[in-house]
């Protein structure tokens, strides 16, 4: 990751994502309204690549979209419900299904052109390569 | 089937599931994303079926996780089963991180065609 320089706010929006997060939690029980992100996302940096891995249980790579710019992924589809058999009485219901779309800003620029996605185990996977001048560099200084 | 705490003291998540019944099994949908077939352990005891699953996220040591919405815990759930089902036929299968459990019910609460002869 590149030097970034010290921010002593960091922690503070830390904390009030948190507390944003709780209200919006205590608000989406209150009201039945549910906020969650659907799917759930986490985000990896290596040297070289960015992850971005979903949740996407039940869906396969027919089922999803992925476009990708410059500095925004965009992951779209739809969880279609599963066909009950005839006559099935359902007891619980859970699991939530329908259209969804998510976006993610990149920290850095990338190759749009090398972006790999795979699935496994209803997670999906989605490497994008850093371009070339967003990659740390190591340069050998001479020392006289 | 009711739903059972979970054991106190360990952070687990709570799949979300699905049931529905048809005429002869009660059948179990459960989310389990990042659940492989060797990290899934199934147990039933006397009244009780428990869903254990261990999640590996597969971050390299290199990895910086920059942004995170993912529980790092392992799933548990556990239901009580009634006498209904028969616990010896009870068949699971595992597909894109989704459990899908059947619970056949015994012979003798599945619902029959009684024939009924009318003396005329």
């Amino acid at each position: 990751m590149a030097i970034v320089r010290w921010d002593p706010f960091r922690d503070v929006y830390t904390l009030q994502r948190g507390v944003n997060r709780m209200f919006d939690d205590i608000a989406s029980r209150i009201s039945g309204v549910s906020g969650t992100r659907y799917p759930k996302l986490d985000v990896t940096e290596t040297r070289d690549a960015l992850k971005v891995k979903a949740e996407l249980p039940g869906l396969s790579k027919d089922d999803v979209r992925i476009t990708v710019t410059q500095n925004v992924l965009s992951i779209s589809g739809e969880r279609k419900a599963p066909a009950l058999p005839e006559g099935a009485c359902p007891l619980r219901e859970e699991r939530s299904f329908g259209r969804f779309e998510r976006s993610v800003e990149l920290p850095v620029p990338i190759e749009t052109e090398q972006t790999k996605a795979a699935f496994a185990n209803g997670v999906l996977t989605v490497t994008l390569h850093k371009r070339e001048e967003a990659k740390p560099k190591e340069i050998q200084v001479e020392v006289k | 089937m009711a739903n059972r705490k979970q054991p106190e003291g360990e952070r687990y998540v709570t799949p979300m599931v699905d049931i529905y019944e048809t005429k002869d099994d009660v059948v179990v949908l459960v989310d389990l994303p990042g659940v492989s077939k060797d990290g899934l352990g199934l147990t039933i005891t006397e009244d009780e079926l428990t869903i254990t699953a261990a999640v590996s996220r597969g971050i390299a040591e290199e990895e910086e996780v920059l942004y995170g919405e993912m529980a790092y815990a392992d799933y548990f759930r556990a239901f009580t089963l009634s006498d209904a089902i028969d616990r010896q036929k009870v068949s699971a299968s595992l597909e894109n991180g989704v459990l899908t459990l059947t619970l056949p019910k015994v012979e003798r609460v599945k619902p029959r065609q009684v024939p009924v002869t009318f003396e005329s």
